[in-house]
């Protein structure tokens, strides 16, 4: 064979084999979806919506602002809303399908085994069932015939648009949206508000620590004066009954992952005309959820029939604003943190059945499959009792003997009538009409706050709260019951999967509320000193509300009145209430002085003093290193305090430690602390002043930085890192190292001005100019134009056609 | 085992350049709908080319141009800047850009 031949030869081996495994491997993947010009990935480059759009509903426009704010205008409701799902499905889609998945329990599906426990506590639980049966309910309604006008949107524009980033990236096709979808939605919200595990975090800690360190350390009341409607004696803490299964640390840290990361909460304040410049009510509200990218919320404008004329955000998959101003009002909502969940245990036959009183019961019992990308499916047993799911995570067939295997009653099982509510407050026109909607408001139990423009002020808890009975006498929901012998039942208008009625829940004019308050502030702590009936079993710590209390009354009683100004500026207060409930802790800490660590070792006999926390305003700016060592210092004082007493006990590593006012308020000579505050203090100072100098920190802003992360947690998909202000204790609400705070920050006023923010960009497409366009303005504590105005220019034209 | 008309086209230049052109225009097309059209693009516009690294280099050619026009496409479109922000995706879309011509310009070592 002479060289030429040779190299042909070579060549032509090299060619096929080259072709053949571009072609016939998963190189091909990669091949079609990043080839340039024909990379399925560059296609979502192209995304741009705009021109004219067929509406079986009628004409309709959008014109996006310079936020990328659709400002949406039609004659008819419908045709309002199909736009309104135009815009969702061409900005949010893929978020929207992702929620809906997360909760239908269909995410192993496109992302492999990593999310097979969630799919199995999401069928488990049954949120699918649940929407199911509350859009069973709408179906038919004026509400249900607006909704679906807005999926017929979503769902056009899911065929004229072109597919978002993630589908191409992950190779997979979006499905149709619908009517369930949208009542997925709103489960996933009511779920992250009121879907807690708490009873079962306090059963295991009264099983491990006893009652009263349980009592102690996680109190239903926090010993403090300032409730959101304040006066009261407050009301007795202790818990009656004891726990009628012993809980099962796995199953508890299990659970545990299906909640909100700790931090979700919110801030709201209402102020009337008699405290501010222009006569007018003030409304501010900056809900603390996941700071996810894109962000939680989406802006929006809807004008339509009279009176329609709103604006604010809704949860993209949701056709209406949930917080925002109308024509007439402004409103916000903060979540109450009341008791709507239940736990129950019971005595079983071993044949499927359950004693419950004197009957003997089947569970309702079915097979689920969940389908894993590139794996085996999963068989899921999806089982209901008559209080509503039953929750597992490994049975061991002792059949509830131990609590790995838990029946549940969750308000938000029932077919409820939120959506009917939130339609009907976006054309409220005052107070009389927004108490009206709020009345149907079934979950999540939030404090609404709202005034209008005729200077009316309300707060008002909204959504249903069981009254549980035992024996016909009510008892609190803060322990296991045993559902066999019919403890903690839920009146008779709890109907799970099915229509409830506000019987055996807390009547509407019996929650807390107030009409036409002068002043009134939220931040989750606890409702009133001496509610008429149960409503909690644990609320925040008072720092926020303590400080936009002080803040109001100090202005209140200057002769100086509110304005808009003022209310972002206590809406941006990064003054941490912490730091004067810590500071005898740590003058302490400066007497004695603080260990240092020397060549790796630990010294006990070289000692710095603290000095410049003392000096400190307890302002928690990033460009100051006092809040940097505070933060680290606290954080270790109570992993100090509680670790080793909670490892010892048996308690889980993940089990959460008592909140900061709790262990600010134990006394100094407390076991807790082996007696020595002092001593465990100076131990934690030294360890923080190691950790920072070991991170090579130089100031809060070097460590509380903006970290959102996209679900596919890529780093071109995540935003930027940046320097922010702000802590978990102060108003402006930041967690560095979880993923909650300020998910909306929004002032209204009455003159037009009201102003807003959102920790990202309204645009969930990452090639849009919107994907984070409002991220560092919303670092640095900017806000944006929120007016009720409909730009110049026309960017989408919807016309009457089959749509 | 060159093909006689191969042998006759690489002879006159005219041809040659008419070829060239018009496998590059065939091959870029063709790579808007299909990964495989620039390993196509980077074989006819090799396969013209007198010696093996001209068709080569050809292929290389063809496979700025290829780069050039999705560049291009994105700049028009607003997304020039997001894109290459991506980092690995995009590197990877230019390494195939300009490496799939290129390795089906091997051809010509072959014909």
């Amino acid at each position: 064979m002479n060289e030429e031949t040779t190299r042909r030869a070579v060549l032509s081996a090299v060619l096929g084999a080259g072709v053949g495994g571009m072609a016939l491997t998963d190189a091909r993947s990669y091949l079609t979806r990043f080839t340039p010009n024909s990379g399925t990935v560059w296609g979502a480059a192209n995304r741009n919506a705009a021109g004219s759009v067929d509406s079986p509903y009628g004409a309709a426009t959008v014109s996006y602002d310079d936020d990328h704010v659709p400002h949406v205008e039609a004659d008819d409701e419908r045709a309002a809303y199909f736009a309104v799902g135009y815009c969702h499905g061409a900005d949010r889609f893929f978020q929207m399908d992702l929620y809906r998945r997360l909760m239908a329990g269909e995410l192993a599906a496109v992302v492999g085994d990593v999310a097979v426990d969630s799919d199995v506590f999401h069928r488990q639980l049954d949120f699918a069932g649940a929407a199911e049966a509350t859009w069973e309910r709408a179906e038919g309604t004026a509400t249900g015939d607006v909704v679906e006008a807005y999926v017929d949107g979503v769902n056009h524009a899911l065929e004229r648009e072109s597919t978002p980033l993630e589908y191409r990236l992950l190779s997979f096709e979006p499905r149709e949206w619908t009517p369930t979808a949208c009542l997925l939605i709103s489960k996933q919200i009511a779920w992250g508000l009121t879907g807690s595990f708490r009873t079962l975090r306090t059963a295991l800690a009264r099983d491990r620590l006893g009652s009263e360190a349980t009592e102690e350390l996680y109190p239903r009341l926090m010993d403090h004066d300032v409730p959101i409607i304040r006066g009261g004696d407050g009301a007795s803490g202790t818990v009656a009954g004891a726990d009628a299964a012993t809980p099962e640390p796995g199953m508890v840290s299990w659970l545990g992952s299906f909640e909100s990361d700790p931090g979700v909460g919110s801030n709201s304040w209402v102020v009337s005309g008699e405290h501010t410049a222009s006569g007018d009510p003030i409304v501010a509200n900056d809900p603390h959820l996941n700071l996810t990218v894109p962000p939680v919320w989406y802006e929006q404008h809807v004008v339509g029939p009279d009176p329609l004329d709103v604006r604010g955000v809704s949860f993209p998959g949701v056709p209406f604003v949930i917080i925002g101003q109308n024509h007439a009002g402004a409103w916000g909502f903060t979540n109450a943190g009341a008791d709507v969940i239940d736990f129950y245990t019971y005595e079983t036959t071993g044949d499927g059945s359950y004693r419950y009183g004197d009957e003997t019961r089947e569970f309702d019992s079915r097979t689920e499959t969940v389908a894993v990308a590139d794996g085996e499916d999963v068989e899921v047993t999806v089982k209901r009792s008559v209080h509503g799911s039953v929750l597992t995570q490994y049975p061991d067939g002792d059949e509830f003997e131990r609590a790995d295997e838990l029946g549940v009653a969750w308000t938000g099982l029932s077919a409820t009538r939120t959506v009917e509510a939130v339609h009907e407050l976006n054309v409220a026109g005052g107070v009389d009409e927004a108490e009206a909607a709020i009345r149907k408001f079934d979950e999540p139990t939030q404090s609404f706050v709202y005034a209008d423009s005729d200077g009316g002020t309300y707060y008002w808890v909204t959504g249903q709260i069981p009254i549980r009975t035992t024996d016909g006498e009510p008892v609190r929901g803060t322990r296991i019951f045993d559902g066999s012998a019919r403890e903690g039942e839920w009146g008779a208008g709890y109907t799970p999967f099915g229509e409830s009625s506000w019987e055996g829940f807390v009547p509407f004019e019996e929650k807390p509320g107030v009409r036409n308050p002068d002043s009134l502030a939220t931040a989750n702590q606890r409702l009133t000193g001496d509610p008429e009936h149960y409503i909690s079993e644990g609320y925040a710590p008072p720092f926020r509300g303590s400080r936009i209390y002080d803040r109001l009354d100090e202005r209140a009683s200057s002769d100086e009145p509110m304005d808009a100004a003022f209310a972002r500026d206590v809406q941006l207060d990064t003054l941490d209430p912490r730091y004067e409930l810590f500071r005898p802790t740590i003058e302490a800490v400066a007497e004695v002085g603080v260990p240092t660590t020397e060549d790796g070792g630990s010294s006990t006999d070289a000692f710095e003093p603290p000095e410049s926390l003392l000096d400190w305003d307890g302002e928690m700016r990033p460009g100051d290193p006092e809040p940097l060592l505070f933060e680290h210092w606290l954080r270790e004082f109570r992993s100090a305090t509680f670790e080793d007493a909670f490892a010892d006990a048996g308690l889980p590593e993940d089990f959460p430690n008592p909140n900061d006012w709790i262990l600010g308020t134990l006394p100094a000579d407390s076991e807790w602390f082996d007696g020595d505050r002092t001593a465990v203090a100076a131990e934690a100072m030294g360890a923080a002043r190691d950790r920072i100098a070991d991170e090579g920190w130089d100031d809060y802003g070097d460590w509380n930085r903006v970290r959102f992360s996209h679900p596919f947690d890529q780093p071109f998909l995540n935003y930027d890192r940046l320097r922010t202000a702000g802590s978990p204790g102060t108003v402006r609400n930041f967690h560095s190292e979880g993923s909650t705070g300020a998910s909306w920050r929004m002032v209204a006023t009455f003159d037009g001005d009201s102003r807003a923010i959102l920790p990202g960009g309204n645009s969930g497409d990452y090639f849009s100019a919107h994907y984070d366009d409002q991220l560092q303005a919303w670092a640095n504590g900017e806000y944006k134009p929120m007016r009720r105005k409909v730009p110049d220019g026309i960017d989408i034209t919807f016309e009457e056609g089959d749509g | 085992m060159t093909p006689e008309f191969l042998t006759e086209l690489r002879e006159d230049d005219s041809r040659r350049v008419a070829a060239t052109n018009g496998a590059v225009l065939l091959g870029v097309g063709l790579s808007l709908f299909h990964w495989s059209g620039l390993l196509l693009a980077g074989a006819l516009a090799a396969l013209p080319q007198r010696t093996v690294p001209r068709g080569i280099g050809a292929g290389f050619g063809v496979g700025v141009l290829a780069v050039v026009v999705f560049l291009g496409q994105l700049w028009l479109a607003g997304t020039l800047g997001p894109v290459l922000g991506m980092g690995q995706p995009v590197w990877l879309a230019l390494a195939l850009g300009l490496g799939l011509p290129t390795f089906g310009a091997l051809v010509r070592g072959v014909f």
